[in-house]
């Protein structure tokens, strides 16, 4: 766990011009995010690769960051807009396509992966998806993933009712 | 329980907390970045010496009196050597500048990257 004071000071001495700051702000990050991204790309390497360009964009823009909000949302929501940029690539699509075919082929052989969840996130849309992964398994507040997602609250506070409901609802009642 | 195993495979999903190789990756494109951004500017440092050199060419033709004094042994010489001192400044100070840089920079192994 980052504590919030250490990340305020790595953010300004970055804004400063400080590369190892924000080589810590990568290290603390990339993980929640490339697993955020892993799981709205279905490719790894992709996700990977998103996850570079995101965190050399947000070196780009950090003299724009506001230092008085959280640092994790302006991250993730940079993230997310790549995704989405690279969603309407059509090569990317093809690629991602193949990859989530080869990665659903995978996970079929191994029983011990939570297929069930994995199916029910991935018939999931994309915003759904991202607030989903966002609000129940990153602990985001409502109030965060809006602002990662650049989505009204009531809308995103909607959205996440309508993605429980539907991942309840492919699981089955005991996850209610 | 529907966020307990969303939290589950999240951090299934997740790669190790503590990846230096991605950092470092992220961090090498970064100073490569910046060193492309650095050439851009050196270059438009030159070129906009060079331009400035090539405007400054007319005055050139205001040596002539000074070449007439000079033939007749009756020159300033301070003139001259100021003239000579700008030239070499706008010219080629820029240009040892960024061979410097450049040198000392592949010296510290920052062209690599991805």
């Amino acid at each position: 766990m980052i504590q919030p004071l250490a990340e305020t000071a790595w953010v300004q001495r970055a804004r400063a011009g400080s590369d190892s700051d924000f080589a810590r702000l990568v290290a603390a990050h990339q993980a929640p995010l490339r697993a955020f991204l892993r799981r709205l790309c279905g490719s790894a390497a992709e996700a990977d690769d998103l996850a570079q360009e995101t965190f050399l964009l947000a070196w780009r823009h950090i003299a724009r960051f506001d230092e008085s909000r959280a640092f994790r949302p302006w991250l993730f929501g940079i993230g997310w807009r790549k995704f989405r940029e690279g969603r309407r690539s059509w090569f990317r699509l093809i690629r991602r396509e193949s990859a989530v075919a080869a990665r659903e082929e995978a996970d079929a052989s191994d029983p011990d992966l939570q297929m069930d969840l994995a199916a029910a996130i991935g018939a999931l849309g994309a915003n759904e998806k991202a607030v989903a992964l966002l609000c129940l398994a990153h602990g985001f507040s409502h109030a965060e993933a809006a602002e990662a997602l650049d989505m009204p609250l009531g809308t995103l506070k909607s959205t996440v009712a309508r993605a429980r409901e539907r991942l309840t609802a492919a699981l089955g009642e005991g996850y209610a | 329980m529907l966020e307990a195993r969303m939290t589950e495979m999240a951090a299934a999903d997740a790669p190790a907390a503590h990846d230096p190789v991605f950092t470092y990756g992220v961090m090498a494109r970064i100073a490569k970045r910046r060193q492309r951004g650095r050439l851009v500017a050196e270059g438009a440092l030159v070129v906009g010496g060079s331009l400035a050199l090539a405007a400054a060419m007319p005055l050139v033709g205001q040596l002539a009196p000074l070449l007439e004094e000079l033939a007749r042994g009756a020159v300033d010489f301070s003139g001259l050597v100021a003239l000579t001192a700008l030239v070499t400044a706008v010219g080629l100070v820029p240009a040892w500048w960024v061979m410097r840089r450049s040198g000392s920079e592949r010296a510290a192994g920052l062209e690599g990257g991805r």
